[in-house]
């Protein structure tokens, strides 16, 4: 089910309604009809796949309860890595069997023993696989490490890993964090629902104003790249940038939000990441739950900043090509994790990382031409990065690159979409204006209420007015 | 919670009540129908498809094909959409898919998608601007021959307009409570749309009988949309062409192409400014000896006086009309052996001779 669908329209106040109205005296019950819906919500795109989940659950929820009642080394250590073995083994055979295949067979073609044809397979990657395997890896992980009590509550459990609003595109929660709120009582709260339905508008906003109709023009552009000039191609990287922006943060924005109409306080997942004043912060701003997730778990035990130059080079470089991996089973994800680790390579090594915590411009209408300069650079690394995660292949990233660094580069753009560049303009304003809030739509409700609903119709009516053909959500694919 | 039952009751009452105008307009005029469901519902019933908020022409066109399985087609933009199934011995022997084509390139792209083995024969209409090298006709995406309906693109993209037309009355409430089988606003309100046989049915255009040309005129003066500029032929156009025409060799599907017919006056006026169209009065000599070496036919029709048909066969200043279409059709018949036994000559001479109008053979009404 999308979020910016008539299904999810429907189904959403349905739960909503059952949720506080019908079963709000009973947390079980609460749980009990989350789970429901969740499992709903994700076989309405295929129930098949449901089994692949529920099999996760079961795996994790056992390995938990095993992980409680031993101290025996060896054995936990089994158990974590039947929980590892489990998940990532669900996650390798759907996602990167072909691309393995494929590869091996050319790696032993190069080597004069040609494989003319190897064995694919022809599936489909389920849904949110990347997603809800990492979120329930954490739970095994840091029960293991003894960081988290296990949980013996197996509806909880189930609902935490399938919960429906970051099932299949995040943000990846932690079980610490999310977990433990489907223990206590929900009560609810006139003004986290309400904010949490202001995150939602605010999240379709993005997704159909912003992404949608940036789509169009990076679209047309990257696949006629041959055909138009540097300065276009530069263009058509910006569109990228926003539409991917727009798509993902506005996905999260509304799975933050639908989690708080339930009561549930989901990790930040963006934090108005084009603002940034160098790589690192970035990286601090971007898809913030994954970012963490690998620090947390491959990029610390692998020793993180800590030793010698060239470990710490080495662990960059495993953590950002581990996440490019992530991404998808193409190389073009594995070139942009490694151009990012050497875009951020030299600020951890120089200690700068760390440089720029804060929100920029804090406690001023405009930033610095210093900040103005950071911003520009940093945003301009970021969009060629996302060259190699839009192209087809790493050729066509290659071409694309090398035609921006043209002499066509000189001239202007063949195509002036001033409407979009309006727009864009205006989203970026309002994002700038609210950079310290949790989302561009967080309003004081001590403002009047003619301005609030006047500011809310106003959105809502942009939307209508701008809305273009219904597309994916491009991380639906991760 | 009272207080929020109530504020969200206030707050989106306006919300539902516009929604709720929009999804009912839609929905009793068919507009939210999936074509899937009504190339089937369409070949069973005799009735209009016209839809005034989406345009799934491409998708709708490639699919009749597949589930009708004609042996010939007529393919190509809104300027092939007069040749009709009467025009032949045996209905179901002919689909128009007219509009199944934007550009060049989306010949090959729709033969390619095209799943039937029973195609025997593909009239191709040539628009002439395909050729000029100033149209961008190669840049484009691929056209997209997939099913991309969606309620929620129709009633989040066409749901300020529909309100703008209902409110300005362009939907008239007759429309809303007609009786008409027929789909899509347009077919209701206004009896155009596709027919069964593929082909456009346009009645308001039908009705003028007076000879307009002045968009037409104007566009030539200022050299916009189909009445660009171009001295020289695009050579990547005749490329793509050259790779249809192969491919269609390869099929064992035989192609009778034509240049679409304009208007006389129309015509002259852009011989008046012929080195701004210099590109257009070349290209018989370019085009005809590409169609020789594989053995198809070609026919230059620019000027719709060649046909003998007057300026009033024409709707508006560059689409011919039905009767045009069929003067096409019988000069097709007369030099094309293939169409010998798809087409009977004297009865198409007599459809001619007793057409209802200059734009209609048989007079419609669905």
């Amino acid at each position: 089910m999308l979020f910016n669908s008539i299904e999810f329209a429907l189904f959403l106040p349905i739960v909503f309604s059952l949720y506080w109205y019908v079963v709000n005296k009973n947390i079980k019950l609460q749980n009990a009809l989350l789970l429901f819906a969740s499992y709903f919500f994700y076989g309405w795109w295929d129930w098949k796949f449901l089994s692949l989940i529920a099999f996760s659950s079961i795996v994790d929820y056992a390995v938990g309860i095993g992980l409680s009642i031993t101290d025996n080394r060896i054995r936990r250590k089994f158990l974590l890595l039947t929980s590892i073995l489990t998940n990532l083994g669900f996650l390798g055979f759907f996602k990167y069997f072909n691309f393995f295949a494929e590869n091996f067979a050319e790696a032993f073609t190069f080597l004069g023993q040609p494989i003319s044809d190897p064995a694919l397979l022809s599936i489909v990657l389920p849904v949110g696989i990347s997603f809800y395997t990492f979120q329930t890896l954490s739970y095994t992980i840091d029960v293991y490490r003894r960081k988290f009590e296990p949980t013996k509550d197996i509806v909880a459990f189930f609902a935490f890993v399938s919960f429906f609003p970051q099932l299949v595109a995040g943000p990846i929660e932690r079980a610490k964090n999310l977990l433990p709120q489907f223990y206590k009582k929900r009560t609810f709260e006139y003004d986290r629902v309400v904010d949490g339905m202001r995150q939602i508008l605010w999240g379709l906003f993005k997704k159909i104003v912003i992404a949608d109709n940036c789509a169009i023009f990076a679209n047309d552009i990257f696949a006629n790249y041959n055909n138009y000039s540097g300065s276009t191609l530069l263009l058509g990287a910006f569109f990228f940038a926003f539409q991917i922006y727009g798509d993902f943060s506005g996905y999260s924005d509304i799975a933050i939000g639908t989690a708080r109409l339930f009561g549930f306080r989901l990790m930040r997942n963006f934090a108005f990441p084009y603002f940034s004043r160098d790589i690192a912060e970035f990286w601090r701003r971007w898809h913030i739950s994954l970012s963490t997730w690998f620090r947390d778990y491959v990029y610390i035990p692998l020793g993180g900043s800590h030793g010698r130059t060239w470990t710490i080079t080495c662990n960059i470089f495993v953590i950002f090509i581990v996440s490019g991996f992530w991404h998808g089973a193409n190389w073009t994800f594995i070139a942009w994790g490694t151009l990012n680790a050497i875009y951020i390579l030299p600020l951890i090594l120089i200690n700068k990382n760390r440089k720029n915590t804060d929100t920029v411009a804090e406690g001023r209408w405009l930033p610095n031409i210093n900040e103005i300069l950071q911003i520009g650079i940093t945003f301009l690394m970021t969009s060629i990065a996302w060259i190699f995660f839009r192209a087809e292949n790493v050729q066509q990233a290659l071409s694309y690159l090398n035609r921006i660094f043209s002499v066509s580069f000189l001239t202007l753009p063949e195509i002036h979409p001033k409407k979009e560049i309006i727009l864009l303009m205006i989203f970026v304003l309002i994002e700038w204006l609210q950079r310290d809030k949790q989302h561009a739509l967080q309003i004081e409700l001590k403002l009047p209420r003619y301005l609030r609903w006047g500011i809310y119709y106003t959105i809502i009516i942009i939307i209508f007015q701008f809305s273009v053909t219904q597309q994916e959500f491009i991380y639906f694919q991760f | 919670m009272k207080k929020f039952i109530y504020n969200s009751i206030i707050f989106q009452m306006p919300i539902l009540i516009f929604l709720g105008i929009i999804l009912y307009i839609l929905m009793i005029t068919g507009e939210l129908s999936n074509p899937d469901k009504i190339i089937s519902y369409q070949s069973k019933n005799n009735i209009l498809y016209g839809l005034a908020y989406s345009n799934p022409v491409k998708y709708f066109k490639l699919k009749n094909v597949e589930y009708k399985k004609p042996e010939i087609i007529s393919l190509g933009t809104s300027r092939v959409l007069q040749f009709r199934d009467f025009f032949f011995k045996k209905p179901g022997l002919f689909y128009n898919a007219g509009g199944g084509v934007a550009t060049i390139k989306d010949f090959n792209t729709f033969i390619n998608t095209l799943q039937t083995e029973n195609l025997q024969v593909v009239i191709i209409g040539l628009d002439q601007n395909f050729f000029n090298e100033n149209w961008d006709n190669l840049k484009s995406l691929k056209a997209d021959y997939r099913n991309n309906f969606s309620i929620e693109t129709i009633v989040l993209t066409q749901g300020i307009q529909v309100l703008k037309d209902f409110f300005s009355r362009k939907i008239s409430i007759n429309t809303l409570h007609s009786s008409s089988r027929n789909i899509g606003l347009s077919a209701i309100q206004y009896n155009e749309g596709a027919r069964p046989d593929g082909s456009d049915l346009r009645t308001r255009l039908f009705a003028k009988h007076e000879l307009d040309f002045k968009d037409c005129f104007k566009r030539i003066e200022e050299g916009r949309r189909f009445f660009q500029y171009g001295r020289d032929i695009n050579s990547a156009a005749v490329k793509e062409l050259d790779l249809f025409l192969q491919n269609c060799e390869t099929r064992n599907i035989h192609v009778i192409a034509f240049l679409p017919p304009y208007a006389h006056a129309v015509w002259n006026k852009m011989k008046q400014k012929k080195d701004s169209f210099s590109y257009m009065f070349k290209l018989q000599e370019k085009l005809e000896p590409i169609f020789d070496t594989y053995s198809f036919d070609f026919f230059d029709f620019s000027d719709i006086k060649k046909l003998g048909a007057t300026d009033y066969e024409t709707l508006g200043g560059f689409h011919g009309s039905e009767k045009a279409y069929l003067r096409i059709f019988i000069k097709m018949r007369e030099k094309c052996d293939i169409l010998k036994n798809y087409a009977d000559l004297d009865r198409l001479n007599e459809l001619l001779l007793n057409s209802y109008s200059s734009k209609e053979v048989i007079h419609e009404i669905y």
